[in-house]
């Protein structure tokens, strides 16, 4: 019953770490895997993040599934 | 089709990949990397991407710009890893019959590579170095 997640870029690096793994639980949106993560990670806080599954953005009030694995981008910046 | 690329881009690349009979007019945009950044004096920059989702959301502006404008071809490629300064960060080149599609449509497409595509940057300056967009007051004045 877990759910992993990977960061990118200012989140990789505030964090100190690309991957975490996270508890899941029936019900769990993208924001209650944000907060747990925060909790751990209070840095990551001052950055509103973008979530993807499966290669596909997806809302912050999305559902997760067991399993996922959950990509969190910060805002985008190229060019 | 590639679009992201860890070497360096070419415009030679771009023009041939978008040259075509019935191009009458080709618009090309190439970003390149400044000296100065809101007052800062930039070393280099270093661009990381989820190549995956950043391939995928390039195919689909691609997709955008030819539903829109009566294109005849698009080439964009977007580099990562470490840039210096007067390197070339992104090139998008459209031809077209006649100029005013093609340049519509660049436009378009680095608009929208700019606000859309998993790529982040971060400056390393004189004065340290800060990940673009994530404490910046105006992202839009980036680049």
């Amino acid at each position: 019953m877990a759910v992993k997640v990977e960061l990118f870029a200012a989140f990789a690096e505030y964090a100190g770490t690309r991957e975490v793994v996270v508890s899941f639980h029936t019900g769990m949106t993208n924001s209650d895997l944000w907060k747990e993560i925060l909790l751990n990670y209070p840095k990551l806080a001052s950055i509103p993040p973008l979530f993807a599954v499966r290669n596909e953005f997806v809302r912050k009030e999305s559902l997760l599934n067991d399993g996922d694995t959950v990509l969190v981008f910060p805002p985008v910046s190229g060019g | 089709v590639r679009f992201i690329w860890s070497d360096p881009l070419s415009v030679e690349r771009a023009l041939d990949a978008i040259h075509d009979e019935n191009g009458g007019g080709e618009a090309l945009f190439i970003g390149k990397v400044r000296r100065h950044n809101q007052g800062k004096v930039i070393r280099h920059l270093f661009y990381e991407c989820h190549t995956p989702m950043a391939e995928s959301e390039i195919e689909k502006i691609l997709a955008e710009m030819f539903a829109r404008w009566p294109l005849r071809k698009i080439h964009v490629e977007h580099r990562i890893g470490k840039l210096e300064v007067g390197d070339i960060a992104v090139i998008v080149a459209v031809s077209a019959e006649h100029r005013k599609e093609a340049i519509e449509a660049c436009r378009y497409g680095i608009d929208e590579v700019k606000h859309r595509v998993p790529i982040w940057k971060k400056e390393v300056s004189e004065s340290g170095e800060e990940w673009i967009g994530t404490c910046s007051p105006d992202p839009e004045q980036d680049g």
